[in-house]
């Protein structure tokens, strides 16, 4: 009997909930990152060690990347837009460390973001521009493209699900059926280049996540 | 294709959870670090900028007290030299008037020399005129002022008598001819007396002969055997005169 690849691995279940491989990868690499970044982090010091200066880099390209987008102070939305890239791009290289299967790999992962950033979109939108304004936006430059806006605004997150889940999977697919067919120092060209792939996807998920940001603020036109 | 809506739900759970958890362990620290190494960083150059503006009033003060100092250097030389100037100017008048004073003194005590020499020299002509006068006379008697015979051949006596030997002996050569010159013509008498006197001294009466010149004054010449005697007025007055010049020339 064969098995969908694409189902998720139940590992076990907490009562009525079951826990898949991704679940608890993910538990992983939140552990890793919330280590890693409190015993960095724990004492900042303002002339930085190389851990945090490096981190410090990190942060600051997110935050400058995000302003040169929204036109404004980023740090309001880099917690969002920060923990996207970062949990995105540490899932995506998950898929390098053996037994590990990247989170993103699988629909719930890249679907549950999307639809962070889809209620986020809105929510950072009503603030900054109250209701009637915000949704007054979907009616022009007519009201006859209303049905045609809202369409936009799921199919833009419908494509952000998809195409992070079909570049992941489709790697893991490839590097899985080169493993079984050419042995085991073959597919090592291909893992690093799922390295690439994930850190552009990373990159590309919350640059359009800050992109639809930027429009529901008003501050970006797409 | 299925969805497991219970890895999804988690899923979004989960990262909302570490969205919350980065925000406290890495974003904010992380803001918090940046802006207080920006505060440091604004606050040095605030620093630095303080220190330049305190440099660039201290230059400032710096070059005002230049120029002041300047300015009165340039009021303290101008006045030293008004000052010198004036002193100059003062000591040149009182040297000025100084010398006047000495010029204006000495040509006092010129004057007065000269006044002096002037009056001894007056002193000495009136001293010397009463010689003269008192030699004339003694000379001519007190009748020689009338110019006449007997006060000339007495006269002519008392030379004879003041004379030396030889001198005597020349003018008394016998048989020599003798002329007399006298101020005013002599008339027959008077002639006479001098032929006798004549004849008294060289022993018989001599051939004379009588002209008159008068340049003399008074007096006369005698001129005889090669010798001449010289009783004229005219020439006690020249004598005079050149005693007088000299004793002008010897005044101080």
């Amino acid at each position: 009997m064969t098995t969908n690849p694409l189902t998720p691995e139940i590992l076990f279940h907490l009562g009525p909930v079951p826990v898949s491989a991704a679940v608890a990868t993910t538990w992983l690499l939140m552990s890793a990152m919330t280590l890693t970044a409190g015993a960095i982090m724990r004492r900042p010091r303002i002339a930085p060690g190389r851990a945090q200066a490096a981190l410090e880099i990190v942060v600051e390209a997110i935050a400058r990347q995000a302003e040169e987008i929204l036109g404004r102070d980023p740090w309001p939305f880099m917690p969002l837009l920060g923990t996207l890239f970062l949990f995105i791009a540490s899932a995506n290289l998950s898929a390098a460390v053996p037994g590990l299967a990247p989170p993103t790999g699988h629909l719930e992962t890249p679907a549950a973001l999307a639809l962070i950033v889809f209620f986020s979109v809105h929510w950072h939108g009503v603030r900054a521009r109250g209701w009637r304004a915000y949704l007054r936006r979907y009616a022009e430059p007519t009201a006859l493209m209303l049905p045609l806006n809202l369409l936009g605004e799921i199919t833009r997150t419908f494509s952000l699900m998809i195409r992070l889940f079909g570049n992941m999977m489709s790697h893991e697919f490839v590097v899985a059926i080169l493993l079984s067919l050419a042995g085991f120092l073959l597919p090592t060209p291909f893992m690093a280049l799922g390295v690439l792939i994930g850190l552009v996807q990373a990159y590309i998920f919350a640059v359009l996540a800050a992109v639809y940001i930027g429009a529901g603020l008003g501050v970006v036109e797409t | 294709m299925t969805i497991d809506w219970w890895t999804l739900g988690l899923q979004a759970a989960n990262f909302l959870v570490l969205v919350w958890v980065l925000t406290r362990v890495l974003y904010r620290p992380v803001r918090q670090v940046i802006a207080e190494r920006q505060a440091r960083v604004n606050a040095a150059l605030d620093a630095a900028r303080a220190r330049e503006a305190a440099a660039e009033e201290a230059r400032r003060r710096h070059e005002r007290a230049l120029a002041e100092f300047e300015e009165r250097k340039r009021a303290l030389a101008a006045q030293a030299e008004a000052e010198l100037e004036a002193l100059r100017a003062q000591r040149i008048a009182k040297a000025e008037a100084e010398a006047e004073a000495i010029r204006e003194a000495a040509r006092r005590a010129a004057q007065e020399t000269r006044a002096r020499a002037i009056d001894a020299a007056r002193a000495d002509i009136a001293a010397l005129a009463a010689t003269l006068a008192g030699r004339v006379l003694q000379s001519f008697g007190a009748a020689c002022g009338a110019d006449d015979a007997p006060a000339q051949i007495a006269a002519f006596e008392r030379a004879l008598a003041q004379m030396e030997p030889a001198e005597r002996a020349a003018l008394a050569s016998p048989g020599a001819d003798a002329a007399l010159v006298t101020a005013r013509a002599l008339d027959e008498d008077a002639r006479a007396a001098w032929r006798e006197a004549l004849g008294r001294l060289v022993g018989a009466p001599p051939r004379l002969t009588f002209r008159v010149d008068p340049a003399l004054l008074g007096g006369f010449v005698l001129t005889m055997g090669g010798a001449e005697l010289r009783l004229a007025w005219a020439d006690f007055l020249s004598e005079a005169r050149a005693r007088l010049a000299r004793s002008m020339d010897d005044a101080p």
